[in-house]
């Protein structure tokens, strides 16, 4: 056929419309879609107040939103929660496999639940204690960090032994290790596991075990007195009132971390004298996220997403799924914490951390 | 501790401390009083110190939180406005006592954005239903002794440069029981400095090293030596910011008291101003407590959380932090100074007063677990304190017919039918004794009731009839002539309601009266109606009392405070 000139003309013009509508279909299709008009979807839950530092992080609410989710907490500790009022909750997320245990025993459906980070229990306390219970024997110290023999402790406590009988002689009344209330918050929970195990010879304690030994263990604990209900409270207290208030406590490795990160200053005016004891034996808090409905659900899948995962070690401390020691801990620049827990103690199984619960109740 | 939520009332109105000396003092501008009262009583505006709002300057503010304070903020004005105007954010502090901020948990948070009381413990054990966010410490300070200087000189405390030797809380009880030295504190069950001091107290005498238990407060021996002791209390007083300020008014008649070293500073400042001797602060070796004053945020839903951390992050500022150091607080973390080298921080905390920076001498006694506390603060109120002795005078001249009389009526049961009293922690002990004193033109027979018994008293105020004029001043010489034989038995009280301006012919005689054998016996009055707060401001003077505001809000809520009083 011949193709006459305007025919040409007309065939161009046309594909320039063509083309010209194609491309803004296509410039349509890859401009970024504009601000999603969908109300963020509300999250609410009970947290341990250990995690709060994470929850709070903006970066972790960026991660959230792109998900389409706004997160939100009450806190509890991980026993406490396990007893409040789970309407409109979406989520439980206590400090340890026993504090679900705990809430199955009480009702609370974890079918859906999963481990969305660790963190070993650790002392804190401050230079010139350390330094007496090396003296006296209790704590060795190689390098920076420090290891405290759990068996001497206990067996120190259960003798009454004094401040100054354990090497601190600046110290006021009977030795002692505070935790939180171990009835309603995971760190003093699992402290009380930890005491009822190096009771029973060092293997993880028994119904029958704890039987034996309630007295003991409550008498351990009577020391302490006053207890807090949350590990976060209990860490702030130390320190801000400082060695006279409370010389030793009970809490999670990540707490020091997290501060240092996020509170150079704050850290700065306690780094040369707080410092990390590791008990021998320590136990894991394996924080485990309780779906309790789909957006406890999707919550459940932020946390497990390699950003989250990453943001809570490098930021808070928490030593993910997937730390694997390749990233030392050594980037906090805290020169009492180590990377290697050489001896880690079993949790006792569910019905012993009952008989536990029970007999500290 | 769910069962002492059950049994402590809403707070209310917290009548918080101090108006008589420091009305105008310590505000910066921008700080407007909101109070009940209707301002137009000038210096004598007591009732505006329970309540302080402070706005941004220049410029409206973004948000406002109403917050549940302590009324030792009061103290640390400057710090909040800088924190006001740093943020953008306006805040409302509603004075009151530590024990009431807990009690305001218990029951939802009411209507408050957030909590600031003097220690997490109230926090604690009053977030039951887990409202409570980000709280987080914005100073320290510890409780301690402040001691008259020739006093503590005296007992061989201290040097006459000023500086303090260490000295134990049992050194301190045997000066008491020997009636070497006589202190007042606050009420150990409306106030977080007296709760404090009460359990240091117990724990020093039971010579136990561990915390003690329920068994320990039950112990009919440590029982009969804290009574004992407390009978060394020569004035109690329902706000540890009032207790400064009373002992500041008359400071010939107390030789020390137990307070937050913030407010020993305070009380320091003053005294040296008026030229009078300082008091010395004495650290007992054994600890009392340590104030941490956290402020926490009350989450009810109500969206403020933006502006509450942007109100917190500036109350940290270092502008902030300075202003909290130049009052007297701590802000460094165990304990310390963090400004040191400020003179003004210099002025507050001075070796010659007693002050000692060195966090070291910062200790707590073992506080004793939650349940224990509970019960230790029941056993207080009802057995161990030092026994008080108050006398009521009612005016039933005829204006009071009607709500006038329903509002007192309602008053007095609040404070003195035992079921009542028990929600606030004010219930009359076995020892107690009650004077009920009517009058209008003239007062009528004192009507007297012993112990826990109060039915006849309650039933006769229920009866009578308002008839008649008013004539306060006669009717207060009829109080005065029923003090007890031995003051010192009790902690001894007059207490004047009264809606009307009184006829002014027994003023003078009444003065004269007051003078001659009036003891010191503060005089409280509860103004209501048309009372004119002219002479009740002169009466509260006199005696170095409080005049309380009833003309607005809850009247039971005010007679509680009073009752906190004694």
């Amino acid at each position: 056929m011949k193709i006459t000139k305007s025919k040409i003309i007309g065939l161009v013009a046309l594909l320039v419309v063509i083309a010209v509508l194609g491309g803004a279909a296509v410039w349509q299709q890859t401009r970024p879609k504009p601000a999603a008009p969908v109300e963020a979807t509300q999250v609410n839950g009970y947290l341990g107040g250990e995690k709060i530092g994470l929850f709070d992080d903006p970066q972790f609410a960026q991660i959230a939103a792109a998900q389409g989710l706004k997160v939100d907490y009450r806190k509890a500790g991980s026993l406490a929660m396990m007893d409040a009022d789970r309407t409109g909750m979406d989520y439980l997320f206590p400090s340890s496999r026993a504090a679900v245990e705990y809430g199955k025993a009480k009702g609370v459906n974890a079918s859906s639940s999963d481990i969305v980070f660790n963190s070993p229990i650790v002392l804190y306390t401050h230079k010139a204690v350390v330094d007496g219970l090396v003296a006296g024997g209790l704590v060795t110290k190689n390098g920076d960090v420090y290891h405290m023999d759990m068996a001497k402790a206990v067996d120190a406590m259960e003798n009454n032994k004094t401040w100054a009988d354990v090497g601190y002689s600046a110290g006021y009344g009977q030795f002692r290790i505070d935790s939180t209330d171990p009835v309603q918050s995971n760190s003093g929970n699992e402290y009380a596991a930890l005491v009822a195990t190096v009771l029973n010879g060092g293997q993880p304690a028994t119904v029958d075990s704890v039987k034996r030994d309630a007295g003991k263990i409550k008498a351990i604990f009577s020391k302490s007195g006053w207890m807090e209900t949350s590990s976060e409270d209990s860490f702030n207290q130390f320190l801000t009132l400082g060695v006279g208030s409370k010389p030793m406590m009970v809490g999670y490795e990540s707490q020091i971390l997290d501060l240092a990160v996020n509170q150079p200053d704050a850290y700065a005016q306690i780094k040369d004298d707080v410092v990390i004891v590791y008990p021998t034996p320590t136990v894991w808090s394996t924080h485990t996220l309780i779906a309790l409905d789909d957006n406890g659900r999707k919550l459940m899948d932020v946390l497990k997403s390699p950003d989250v995962q990453k943001l809570a070690w490098e930021r808070h401390g928490f030593r993910a799924s997937n730390f694997v020691g390749t990233d030392s801990i050594s980037r906090f620049g805290v020169p009492s914490a180590t990377d290697q827990l050489n001896a880690v103690s079993e949790l006792p199984n569910n019905d012993a951390m009952q008989a536990i619960i029970a007999a500290l109740s | 501790m769910n069962t002492m939520g059950k049994r402590i009332l809403r707070a209310v109105a917290a009548l918080a401390a101090g108006a008589m000396m420091l009305a105008g003092a310590g505000c910066s501008s921008g700080v407007n009083g909101t109070g009940d009262g209707d301002g137009s009583n000038g210096s004598g505006a007591q009732n505006n110190d329970k309540v302080q709002t402070f706005t941004p300057a220049g410029g409206k503010a973004s948000a406002t939180l109403n917050i549940a304070s302590g009324s030792e903020n009061k103290e640390v004005a400057a710090a909040v406005q800088k924190a006001a105007d740093e943020s953008g954010v306006a805040v409302t502090l509603n004075y009151m006592g530590s024990l009431d901020i807990m009690s305001a948990l218990e029951n939802g948070g009411e209507n408050y954005d957030a909590v600031w009381p003097a220690s997490s413990m109230w926090i604690s054990m009053g977030d039951t239903k887990h409202l409570v966010k980000d709280a987080a410490s914005t100073s320290t300070t510890p409780v301690v002794f402040g001691i008259e200087k020739a006093k503590a000189v005296d007992l061989g405390w201290a040097d006459a440069s000023g500086k303090t030797k260490a000295v134990s809380t049992t050194d301190i009880i045997d000066a008491v029981t020997a009636g070497k030295l006589k202190f007042s504190m606050t009420s150990a069950t409306q106030s977080n400095s007296g709760a404090s001091a009460y359990l240091a107290f117990a724990a020093a005498l039971s010579g136990k090293t561990d915390p003690l238990t329920a068994a320990d407060f039950q112990n009919a021996d440590l029982q009969q030596k804290v009574v004992s002791l407390l009978k060394g209390v020569d004035r109690s007083s329902g706000s540890s910011d009032w207790l400064k300020d009373m002992v500041v008014a008359n400071p010939d008649r107390f030789d020390a008291m137990v307070n937050y070293e913030s407010l020993v500073i305070q009380a320091d400042k003053q005294l040296t101003q008026n030229g009078k001797d300082p008091l010395l602060a004495v650290y007992p070796a054994d600890g009392i407590a340590i104030s941490d004053s956290p402020l926490g945020y009350v989450d009810r839903g109500q969206n403020l959380s933006d502006a509450f951390s942007k109100f917190q992050q500036a109350l940290g500022s270092k502008d902030s932090k300075l202003e909290f150091e130049r009052a007297g607080r701590r802000t460094g973390l165990g304990g310390t100074l963090t400004y040191a080298s400020d003179p003004q921080v210099q002025q507050s905390f001075k070796a010659d007063w007693g002050l000692n920076t060195d966090a070291s001498t910062l200790k707590t006694i073992p506080m004793p677990a939650a349940d224990v506390i509970d019960q230790a603060l029941d056993i207080y109120q009802t057995a161990l304190r030092k026994p008080s002795y108050t006398i009521w005078v009612v005016d039933y001249s005829g204006s009071m017919e009607g709500a006038g009389k329903r509002g007192v009526v309602a008053g007095l049961n609040a404070a003195l039918d035992p079921d009542e009293a028990k929600n606030a922690r004010i219930q009359p002990s076995d020892k107690d004794v009650n004077v009920f004193i009517p009058f209008s033109s003239k007062p009528s027979q004192p009507f007297s009731a012993k112990g826990t018994d109060t039915k006849a008293l309650l039933t006769n105020a229920e009866n009578r009839n308002p008839v008649g004029g008013t004539n306060i001043y006669s009717a207060l010489d009829t109080a005065l002539d029923q003090l007890p034989g031995d003051l010192t038995d009790y902690t001894v009280a007059v207490v004047l309601m009264t809606d009307g301006q009184s006829e002014t012919d027994d003023q003078d005689t009444f003065r004269a009266t007051y003078r001659q054998k009036g003891n010191d016996v503060p005089i409280f009055s509860i103004m209501f109606g048309t009372a004119d707060p002219t002479q009740l401001d002169e009466i509260a003077t006199l005696s170095n009392a409080k005049v309380f505001d009833g003309r607005s809000g809850d009247l039971a809520s005010v007679f509680r405070q009073v009752k906190g009083y004694n």
